[in-house]
């Protein structure tokens, strides 16, 4: 490693940016240490200062706009950046997430609620509603099951009616209960009246309530002599087709 | 004639100070009071107009951005700005905008006219002449402070460049501010 020597001339050349890089620090150090030598550096600028004014050259206006526009939009920028960066900032964000977190979880509980209110209070009417016993609709459901396994459903109410009069229901005004809630026919009121109970025992899987009346529908059902195997029903508007 | 003409009255520190806290005020009053001088430095490096405004603004945003690293323990604000001009300047002319020229290509005689202040932008910039005190020293002094503090020569370069020896050229350039110091003095 070169050794340096503080040499006369050392400043002159320091104060005007002739040193290289190395013998610059080494210089700028051994300055720091001499009280003198700082005064004479300091009196060296000065006049290299003077000389650099005695030779300025005003710039053009443009310039100084173009500087500014520069660092002044930049500066705003920066500001809004030191903003977001933050601990402040980072911590009030935090707040405001996790605040916003337990709001939302707190509607999503309360929706819930009103939710389950809602079903329950629905089911309760719907149970009111009923123009004879909930398990005789159970009864009447699995009757008429076991007579469409027999013979497909012929648009009609043979099956139902015949399960209200063994029952000794009115038919008039039971019919006119299945048929407000979409049991048109024997068929429908297995598919679509079961429907609407809340219990998992009337469910019917995939099935989609639908009427006869809205287009097309295949009814799968199942083999309905000993030799019929699948037998696929079309029915399109209440017309029936194999 | 004042030494610094409509230079603004602040204590260095202050304005450093307004500086490192980005105040605007600060900004007119460093551009005020040292925009002449570094332009003065700028546009003998470069030759040219446009390459010297496109670097004066380079400057007074480094300036602007490095602020914090302006030490006052290693020497005054202006002595750190006009090292950082010249360092920037030497970095343009050696890019690759400039990689065809060198630093020799700017030697030149320094005998030529002088750039009057309020009309220097009708003027073509091939060559620009000290003035003020300076120019009243010795051409082999003159010459000296030219090239090192004006054109952003090295001593390594410059005792190359004039073929004396690195101990000559020092006590040479120390004459050259003594000289100096003794004029304005």
């Amino acid at each position: 490693m070169e050794q340096y020597k503080f040499e006369k001339g050392d400043l002159e050349l320091l104060a005007m940016g002739g040193l290289e890089k190395e013998r610059e620090d080494f210089v700028i150090l051994y300055l720091q240490s001499d009280k003198n030598l700082q005064e004479e550096y300091a009196d060296i600028e000065e006049h290299l200062h003077g000389m650099a004014i005695e030779n300025g050259i005003t710039p053009p206006e443009k310039i100084k706009q173009g500087i500014e526009s520069h660092i002044f939009s930049g500066h705003e920028s920066s500001g809004f950046k030191v903003i977001i960066g933050s601990k402040w900032f980072r911590h009030a964000a935090l707040l405001l997430l996790l605040g916003s977190v337990a709001f939302n979880l707190m509607l999503l509980r309360n929706n819930s609620i009103k939710v389950s209110a809602a079903i329950e209070t629905s089911n309760a009417a719907l149970l009111a509603s009923l123009p004879f016993e909930e398990s005789n609709f159970e009864d009447m459901f699995q009757y008429i099951e076991s007579e469409l396994m027999k013979q497909p459903c012929q648009m009609d109410y043979k099956a139902t009616i015949a399960f209200l009069t063994s029952k000794g229901l009115n038919t008039t005004e039971n019919l006119s209960f299945l048929n407000k809630h979409n049991g048109h026919c024997d068929c429908e009121v297995l598919m679509n009246v079961s429907q609407m109970f809340p219990l998992d025992n009337y469910k019917h899987g995939s099935i989609v309530p639908r009427s006869h009346r809205d287009g097309d529908i295949k009814v799968s059902l199942f083999p309905i002599s000993q030799n019929a195997s699948l037998l696929s029903l079309n029915l399109r508007n209440g017309e029936m087709f194999f | 004639m004042t030494l610094f003409p409509k230079k603004i009255n602040i204590e260095e520190v202050n304005l450093v100070a307004l500086l490192k806290n980005k105040d605007e005020t600060g900004f007119q009053i460093l551009y005020q009071n040292y925009s002449s001088a570094i332009y003065g430095i700028i546009i003998r490096m470069l030759r040219s107009e446009d390459e010297a405004s496109d670097m004066m603004q380079e400057v007074f945003i480094k300036i602007w951005n490095k602020i914090d690293s302006y030490d006052h323990r290693k020497g005054k604000l202006f002595t750190w700005m006009s090292n950082l001009t010249r360092n920037l300047v030497i970095d343009r002319i050696r890019s690759a905008d400039y990689k065809n020229h060198n630093l020799k290509i700017f030697v030149r005689d320094d005998n030529v006219r002088v750039v009057d202040k309020e009309h220097q932008s009708k003027l073509k910039i091939d060559a620009i002449g000290l003035k003020g005190l300076v120019s009243d020293l010795k051409p082999d002094l003159r010459v000296l402070i030219q090239k090192i503090y004006f054109e952003g020569f090295t001593q390594a370069d410059l005792a190359d460049e004039l073929g004396i020896p690195l101990g000559t050229l020092k006590t040479r350039v120390r004459a050259a501010i003594k000289a100096l110091r003794k004029q304005f003095d």
